[in-house]
């Protein structure tokens, strides 16, 4: 018996020790970790971002690669759970040397990790919409502690609020509702809306909040209607996204419904189905790439991305697509001027000018770690299984 | 929209989710007597009652009816298998054993849902369209609501007149109220657990079909309604079925009533306050006996 569990033990050792060796690669491939949320409730767009991300790497790689080094991806599931995503990010770290992390998906996800990836000094290009990730001080006590390692590809959720607000305030809307999901995106919105309605004359009449798994929202959406409001914005990602939707042409209400830059993704119209035509919301151009003018200097980027996007992945990529994908190709872009040193990389991502990504166009600097601006976003609207671009 | 309107709205909504909870409610009781377990793979068997669904009415365009009975059938299938493969031949029958493999399972079953059906979530059409329908005396519903009640109270009495007026639903009973006397008297304690694990597998996905439409459904989104059926449960006296009913309306308006006058951000803290004050005051749930054996 003995001896049958130590031989057991020896063939493990050796088959992982042998899967875990590369054979015969001409030169090491230069590593960047990718944490995304493979699970969970945020899963659909962490699939889809961590898609973004592989066929950023295959361009590369098919190109040659990095001076004759390939890319290659580590991957780690965050499960779309904060703690969940710091032992991924730390089970890759320990196990590979990566140069750069790309992810994650989720706000709350990326407060978590922050801290740690600040420590390790890893520069990281996250793809978490909430603004806080940039914003909030690392140490409590130092408000200019802000974060040198971190960086991330979606405009700032003030500006998309920003977007929404300048919209309603244009078509006459001024007495809002504002319904959020109770963890970090949510409350980051609530922040934002509470700053940018009243600088667009726009007045949040009632705020309410819902869990982000709850199944029917009507008891939320009677108590702001009873406040007689002309617009509701709603700020979440996944099936509340169409819960919203659906509960809003049960109850009759006829004030109109903003969702979040995170919504225009196949996955409404899943979620939605005939409740979500006319809903609005913010976006990248990516969903609207062939309505966009021909003058746009991003027309033709788009349109070539999303194409070899269907090729590969047969579906379209959504909004949040864009994301990873700038992410991905920012960080690649620094690798190949600074080569794989973290410092280099990092320093190289903060001097990224005039970049035309498919989100917008990135001006990152040491003062913002974004650089996207207003300007970048669009208002589409669901139609027709569909977006169409309103302005 | 005046305030009794709004009450109105608040009242039929819970009624509606606690419908769904006391469902969910009812197959953890069926297990809970037969076997004495708590099965947590309750989750997976609403979940899978969503996903047969939809595959069935949305990819294979099969009609909802007979997609409906078939969705049925195999979640009760896969509870019988669960009963005659690993609950029948796990090496301990330790109670605390059993309920550990049924979180494994658990796991297992949702690996297998996330691996066929992907992460998204995905709609299934109303049974009979999204017409708003207004009631009388304020508050409006959707025809998905009549079918969560219907069926629901369907359900019910279909489950008290098994277990009241057929053997086998006597039989079960007797067992619940002790195992070895009902096998001494010649009952099949075997063939009555079997039977338990298919009729709450039946009993969830029921739960997972009718909620769909208004929810969306995807791999995971039993956990939520498991955790909530799971308190509705413990509320109303855990294995006791006009508790489960009592359990999961109240848990149902609490939490509507919670968010609609209270405040929206803390309605399942108001909701698990007022279940935790129940346990305090009445250790077994609302309509729960109290053990014997209970120290």
């Amino acid at each position: 018996m003995k001896r049958k569990s130590f031989m057991i033990v020896v063939v493990a050792l050796t088959v992982s020790f042998l899967m875990g060796t590369p054979f015969c690669y001409s030169a090491e491939p230069i590593k960047i970790a990718g944490i995304f949320a493979l699970t969970g409730r945020a899963a659909h767009i962490g699939t889809s971002q961590r898609d973004a991300v592989i066929l950023a790497i295959d361009d590369v790689n098919q190109k040659g690669g990095i001076n004759g080094r390939m890319l290659e991806m580590v991957m780690g599931d965050t499960e779309s759970n904060p703690t969940k995503a710091v032992m991924a990010l730390k089970k890759v770290l320990e196990s590979q040397d990566v140069v750069a992390i790309i992810g994650p998906t989720l706000t709350g996800t990326a407060m978590a990790m922050r801290g740690f990836i600040e420590k390790e000094k890893i520069p990281t290009f996250m793809h978490s919409g909430g603004d806080v990730i940039l914003k909030a001080p690392l140490d409590k006590k130092d408000p200019n502690s802000l974060p040198k390692w971190t960086f991330k590809s979606p405009y700032k959720a003030a500006d998309a609020m920003g977007k929404i607000c300048q919209y309603m305030s244009k078509h006459g809307i001024k007495n809002i509702g504002f319904l959020y999901s109770n963890e970090g995106f949510g409350k980051d919105g609530l922040r934002n809306v509470m700053v940018q309605a009243p600088k667009y004359g726009v007045t949040v009449a009632a705020q309410e909040a819902f869990q982000p798994r709850d199944i029917d929202i009507t008891a939320q959406l009677t108590r702001i209607n009873a406040k007689g409001i002309d617009g509701i914005i709603a700020w979440t990602v996944g099936p509340a996204m169409g819960i919203i939707a659906k509960n809003i042409k049960q109850l009759g209400i006829k004030a109109p419904l903003f969702e979040c830059h995170g919504a225009g993704d196949p996955i409404f119209w899943k979620v939605a189905g005939k409740a979500g035509e006319g809903v609005m919301m913010p976006s990248t151009k990516i969903v609207v790439g062939d309505q966009l003018p021909d003058t746009d200097i991003q027309k033709q980027k788009i349109i070539d991305y999303v194409k070899a996007y269907n090729e590969k992945f047969k579906h379209e990529p959504g909004t949040m697509v864009a994301y990873g994908a700038d992410a991905a190709f920012i960080v690649i872009e620094a690798i190949k001027k600074a080569g794989p040193d973290r410092a280099k990389i990092r320093d190289a991502i903060e001097n990224t000018k005039g970049y035309v990504g498919m989100s917008g166009i990135y001006n990152i600097s040491p003062q913002d770690h974004n650089g996207l601006s207003m300007k970048d976003i669009v208002m589409i609207k669901a139609t027709k299984g569909s977006w169409k671009l309103l302005e | 929209m005046d305030f009794s309107q709004q009450i109105a709205q608040y009242i039929v909504t819970g009624l509606t989710i606690g419908a769904i909870y006391a469902i969910v409610a009812m197959g953890f009781n069926i297990i809970h007597n037969a076997t004495g377990i708590v099965n947590f793979a309750q989750c997976e068997f609403i979940s899978l009652g969503g996903m047969f669904m939809y595959s069935l009415v949305v990819l294979f365009k099969v009609n909802p009816i007979i997609s409906f009975f078939i969705s049925m059938a195999g979640v009760a299938l896969i509870g019988a298998l669960i009963e005659i493969g690993p609950i029948r031949h796990a090496r301990s029958k330790e109670i605390i054993v059993l309920i550990f493999l049924t979180i494994g399972l658990s796991e297992v079953l949702r690996g297998i849902a996330q691996e066929v059906w992907g992460t998204d979530n995905v709609g299934v059409p109303a049974f009979s369209g999204e017409n708003p329908i207004h009631l009388l005396g304020g508050g409006t519903i959707v025809p998905q609501h009549i079918w969560i009640f219907a069926i629901t109270v369907l359900v019910m009495l279909m489950l008290h007149y098994f277990f009241k007026k057929t053997l086998m639903g006597k039989a079960m009973r007797a067992t619940a109220v002790n195992r070895r006397a009902a096998a001494l008297v010649g009952i099949s304690v075997n063939r009555i657990t079997l039977f338990s694990f298919a009729f709450s597998g039946a009993l969830g996905a029921v739960a997972g079909i009718i909620i769909a439409p208004i929810s969306t459904t995807s791999y995971d989104t039993g956990i939520m309604l498991g955790l909530k059926g799971f308190a509705a449960a413990i509320l109303g006296g855990y294995g006791n079925f006009a508790g489960a009913i009592l359990g999961g309306v109240i848990l149902g308006l609490l939490e509507s009533l919670g968010a609609g006058l209270v405040s929206s951000q803390y309605k399942d803290a108001i909701a698990f306050f007022i279940l935790l004050l129940v346990l305090f005051l009445k250790p077994t749930g609302i309509m729960g006996y109290g053990e014997a054996e209970r120290v």
